[in-house]
């Protein structure tokens, strides 16, 4: 579905912000009923934010290790509530599950997003036959280059030029709008491929073969600020540096995560923003629903960057009509003493000795700003 | 052919500064070897625009060694600063050069007299008004237009200066050469293979590189290619995010995103066209 | 044989703007024209009228021999100068740097130049070469009897340094689109600034940064046990949240950030850092105006933009760190655009040290005779909405993408020039969280932004630290 359409369901799908639910179920109290005093306290003593069962994370790996959830339920309820991680088989959500029984026509109890995994298909769909047309486009745009070389060998005239130029220009707006009206519901029938064959088990079932991968900070914030997963932080930290640690190997991991940290607490979205050259973006509520606001790099405070680093990053999140902002990540205290903390395990100091400041950075052009 | 290119040496910084060129004939040569630099002076009867500048022409310093590494250019090198020196010079030569002032803006008047009398004959014969009739009518009008012309005429500020080669000029042409190498390390070498192309290479960095790389001169090409700053071929890990949003951007921009380095050392023997880079591209598929 | 046009023509350099040059093409012919005619043209450079790559026909090589004849023809045709009796001779005077001018006379004035006591009239080196380029004064330099032209080479070569040099062409570039620019360590007139004089809130200052300690480090204090509290393993067995919010709030104390000034107050309070530090060379060039008519040059208020020049293939200076930029905004003094819209600004700034609006009303008596052609309002304004008449949540997300105390970078590419604007931001303090609606689910979500005002939430002032450190 395109961003900004919220529907009842997507509505109720999204509820929740983060993967630890807040207890939202207490009866009414009714402050000079006793009856609804002791039902209100019997529910507020049951109830807690825990989740039932941790989601069971696997990491694969050890120089470039990859976090991973196999279960099926487990990826759609992390993606459902915060939109943490992505498919490995897919863009983001982990549709592919779903996306495949419906190429394949296969009928599945068992899928939970087959909504998103339909609107998916579709964009799919769409986006190849767009790529197509550019393709077909610039082929006829590399014909008529070719005609006007060829008059220009011939030695035509300026006047003769442009001529050709304008009739040329005319015919491929012609081209183009004639692609555009082509019909978009063009239903190719879904072929099976012998690969595919792989795809099914003896059930007659999709074999499991997407996993969700989460970023090393977000396993950190899984672990460490809400208990998510089942890996308790200091096994976590330990498998993601190793196991001595010298303050160079971790202090990348620690600055990205105090960043993904501040932001996610503040309510954000924080998802990676390696497909804009930098370290995360910021959605408001979530990939579904509005277009990502900002664009994040962690910087160092004291180390500054080569300038054309800083003019691609801001004309490359400019032309998607995101914000630039450099979020500058200042340890407090030294390294020594953060060292002495990593070796306690004492992962809240770490994290609390590094400040945030964040400086927006965005092109100026002076003839736009005269009045 | 030869230009000659002053440049200002800021000893107590230990700084070159920018080179510059003023002279309109020097800068057509440069431009057919293919060394456009940026013009950065007002062009006075369009003077609330910067895109289109007059003299003058700014150069960046691997385009100066290059010139003179292929003998193109002739260094005439000044110590900064430089006032109390061309004062006592232009003292010294003031009658000298309050003449040939004068002079020149004579000869300018001279040139402008005769061009505006001329129109003004051509107007009037035009209009039919030279016949032997309106004589008197056509004598006045030729005294009051002279009047105009006298009124209406143009003193130049000359681009190129006069005083210059009176000043003392500094001996430390190795100095300052060595300097230009080291400031510009390992860009120069990409800078002059890629210039042995017959590229044309302008500043880049609003594009996201070092430099941007024309296949010909700019008022007919688009520029195809923006190059990064060298790197070391052999040992400099490339980072991956800069590669992805540097080819990002140069999909969006519609110019390939090139990155290269010294691949082999240059052999004394090799001939000065050999390139001694190797420079790789990178874009991002499935674009279209 | 050249033909000068006198007048000064106008020339609209097309509304693509932010098109960079490389891809508007440079069509010469346009101006070339102007030699002909004395009529102004609207250019406006074509685009897409280039070559892929070079095809040897002589049909290309036509069309680039035009236009670089288009553009040799004008630059040799447009000679700098002026009309004998409009010219106005400026002597450079080695010993000072500055340019003298006897008899002065034109609309530069009211931008630029400098009279002292005595009544005469100095420009600075910058204003003279600019001036000189247009051909607005022509130079000199005096020797005893005689007055010797100077060439705008010869100007150039006078440039102390590559910093002076870069610091002219961003002068110039900003000149000629109309803005109005002073250096900013120039303190030759009534200057105006933001803050009242060092002597009014010393004393205040002290208390507030004593009484700031302990209550920062009171706070510290329980957010330390909040933190490990909450990040500990016991956390979600002993306490229940009935919210999202109170989840957040929960995790959103472990990471301090940095408190910036947003109002009037916080800037009246902040540590201001009028002494230049030491490590960096980065300091404000430049104060701009934007085009404006009323402009007094003797005492023209609060700058609109403060310009901060880099040089970017100087090997001796870098890109700004934090502590840089963060000394800059701590310097900056201008009419800061995050405040309060509809801010009187006479009545909130200082001007010579006294406020600015009993500063003016002392010259307008001095002058009550002069015939006065101020306009107390510039009539270019363009009239703005005012943020308050927004929704919170769009005033959120303003504030967060337009930041508070701002400047502009110019960036110098040997000979190329940039601009970037550098805000300060704080997402620390601006919650985004949306909080479901626990008993009524709606049917139709068309009044999301009804919905959502009430969740959003207003500026907290949360961190670590409340004094800056240095």
């Amino acid at each position: 579905m395109s961003k900004g359409k919220s529907n009842y369901t997507s509505q109720l799908r999204y509820k929740f912000p983060l993967p630890i639910h807040p207890i939202d179920d207490l009866p009414l109290l009714i402050l000079h009923n006793p009856v609804s005093w002791i039902c209100y306290l019997y529910k507020y003593m049951k109830s807690h934010n825990r989740l039932q069962k941790r989601i069971h994370v696997e990491i694969n790996g050890d120089s470039f290790p990859h976090i991973l959830v196999e279960d099926q339920g487990q990826m759609i309820y992390l993606w459902d509530n915060g939109f943490f991680g992505t498919g490995q088989l897919s863009r983001s959500e982990p549709t592919w599950r779903s996306r495949t029984s419906i190429r394949l026509g296969i009928n599945d109890d068992t899928l939970q997003n087959e909504q998103s995994a339909k609107s998916q298909v579709a964009l799919e769909k769409l986006t190849e036959r767009r790529r197509q047309q550019r393709l077909e486009f610039k082929r006829e745009r590399d014909k008529s280059e070719k005609q006007l070389l060829e008059l220009r060998r011939k030695g035509g005239s300026i006047e003769e030029e442009e001529a050709l130029l304008e009739k040329e220009r005319e015919a491929l707006r012609e081209y183009k709008a004639n692609q555009l009206l082509k019909s978009v519901d063009e239903e190719e029938p879904n072929e099976l491929r012998m690969e595919d064959e792989n795809l099914i088990d003896e059930n007659g079932r999709i074999i499991k073969l997407e996993s969700l991968q989460l970023m090393p900070v977000e396993a950190i914030f899984l672990s460490y600020a809400l208990p998510v997963i089942d890996i308790p932080i200091p096994e976590l930290m330990e498998r993601l540096c190793g196991g001595t640690v010298e303050y160079e190997t971790i202090h990348k991991l620690i600055t990205r995560y105090v960043a993904y940290h501040h932001y996610r607490s503040h309510g954000w979205c924080v998802r990676s923003g390696i497909k804009f050259g930098c370290d995360y973006i910021l959605y408001k509520r979530g990939p579904p629903f509005q277009h990502a606001e900002f664009c994040i790099m962690v910087m160092d405070a004291e180390v500054p960057r080569d300038y054309t680093w800083y003019s691609t990053v801001a004309r490359v999140t400019g032309g998607a009509r995101k914000t630039f902002v450099l979020c500058y990540v200042q340890r407090l205290v030294s390294q020594d003493k953060i060292l002495e903390a990593w070796d306690r395990k004492d992962f809240t100091t770490i994290f609390s000795s590094y400040k945030v400041a964040e400086v927006i950075y965005k092109r100026w052009v002076p003839g736009k700003n005269r009045d | 052919m030869s230009v000659t290119i002053h440049i200002l040496l800021n000893k107590a910084a230990d700084e070159i500064v920018s080179q510059l060129v003023f002279d309109v004939e020097d800068i057509k040569k440069l431009r057919k070897l293919g060394i456009c630099g940026i013009l950065m002076g007002t062009l006075p009867p369009a003077s609330q625009q910067n895109v289109f500048l007059s003299v003058p022409l700014r150069l960046m310093m691997e385009e100066t060694l290059w010139l003179y590494e292929k003998g193109y250019a002739k260094l005439v090198l000044l110590n900064s600063p430089i006032d109390a020196n061309l004062a006592s010079k232009v003292h010294e030569n003031s009658v000298k050069l309050s003449n040939i002032s004068v002079e020149a803006n004579q000869k300018s008047f001279e040139s402008q007299r005769q061009y505006k009398t001329e129109q003004h004959r051509r107007k009037l014969e035009a209009l039919g008004l030279l016949t032997a009739e309106n004589n008197d009518k056509t004598a006045k009008d030729i005294q009051n237009n002279q009047k105009l012309i006298e009124s209406s005429l143009f003193v130049e500020i000359p681009n190129s200066s006069r005083i210059l080669s009176l000043l003392d000029k500094s001996t430390d042409e190795k100095d300052v050469i060595s300097k230009l190498y080291s400031n510009c390390g390992q860009n120069y070498h990409i800078f002059r293979d890629l210039k042995n192309q017959n590229y044309v290479l302008a500043p880049g960095a609003r594009f996201g590189g070092r430099f941007i790389a024309y296949p010909g001169d700019p008022l007919r090409f688009h520029s195809h290619l923006t190059v990064q700053n060298a790197i070391d071929y052999y040992n400099d890990p490339i980072d991956l995010l800069s590669l992805i949003g540097g080819s990002r951007l140069g999909t969006t921009v519609k110019k390939l995103w090139v990155i290269g380095g010294i691949k082999s050392e240059k052999d004394e023997t090799q001939v000065d066209n050999s390139s001694t880079s190797s420079f790789y591209s990178v874009e991002w598929a499935g674009f279209g | 044989m050249s033909i000068a046009i006198p007048a000064n023509i106008q020339i609209s350099a097309g509304e693509d703007a932010d098109l960079e040059d490389d891809e508007q093409t440079q069509d010469w012919s346009e101006i070339a024209k102007l030699s002909r005619t004395n009529e102004a043209i609207a250019v406006i450079p074509k685009r897409g009228e280039k070559d892929f790559e070079p095809d040897e026909t002589n049909m290309q090589e036509l069309l680039l021999y035009r236009a670089q004849k288009a553009m040799f023809d004008t630059l040799t045709n447009f000679i700098r100068g002026s009309i004998i009796k409009s010219q106005v001779k400026a002597y450079y005077i080695p010993e000072t740097h500055l340019a003298y001018i006897p008899q002065p006379r034109g609309n530069f004035m009211n931008t630029m130049g400098r009279a002292t006591s005595s009544g005469d009239f100095f420009l600075q080196f910058h204003e003279f070469v600019y001036l000189a380029e247009r051909g607005t004064v022509t130079p000199f330099i005096k020797t005893e009897e005689l007055d010797i032209p100077l060439s705008i080479q010869d100007l150039y070569v006078l440039f102390k340094d590559q910093n002076e040099l870069d610091t002219f062409a961003i002068y110039a570039h900003l000149k000629r689109l109309g803005f109005i620019v002073t250096s900013a360590d120039d303190t030759s007139y009534d200057t105006t600034s933001f803050y009242a004089p060092s002597s009014v809130c010393s004393k205040r200052s002290h208390l507030q940064l004593l009484y700031n300690a302990l209550t920062g480090s009171l706070a510290q204090q329980k957010i330390s046990l909040h933190n490990r509290w909450f990040f500990s393993p016991w956390n979600f067995y002993f306490q229940k949240y009935t919210s999202s919010p109170q989840l957040y709030r929960g995790l959103n104390t472990l990471i301090p950030s940095t408190n910036i000034p947003k109002t009037v107050i916080d800037l009246r309070g902040t540590f201001r850092d009028t002494v230049q530090n030491e490590n960096t060379d980065l300091k404000i060039n430049f104060n701009v105006w934007k085009p404006q008519t009323n402009y007094k040059k003797k005492s023209p208020g609060l700058p609109d933009y403060q310009v901060v020049i880099y040089n970017k293939n100087d090997p001796s200076s870098h890109f700004p760190t934090y502590s840089e930029i963060k000394g800059i905004f701590n310097s900056l003094d201008y009419k800061f655009e995050f405040l309060q819209e509809g801010m009187d600004w006479d009545a909130s700034t200082y001007t010579n040290g006294i406020k600015r609006s009993e500063y003016l009303t002392s010259l307008k008596s001095k002058a009550k005779q002069k015939k006065s052609s101020d306009n107390p309002m510039n009539k270019n304004v363009k009239t703005r909405r005012p943020a308050s008449s927004f929704s919170p949540q769009v005033q959120q997300l303003r504030r967060l993408r337009n930041g508070f105390r701002t400047f502009l970078l110019a960036i110098m590419d040997d000979g190329i020039i940039s601009f970037v604007k550098i805000s300060e931001a704080d997402f620390g303090s601006e919650n985004v969280w949306h909080s479901p609606m626990l008993h009524k689910v709606r049917k139709s979500p068309f009044n999301r932004n009804k919905k959502n005002g009430k969740n959003v939430e207003g500026p907290q002032k949360f961190s670590a630290s409340t004094i800056e450190k240095k």
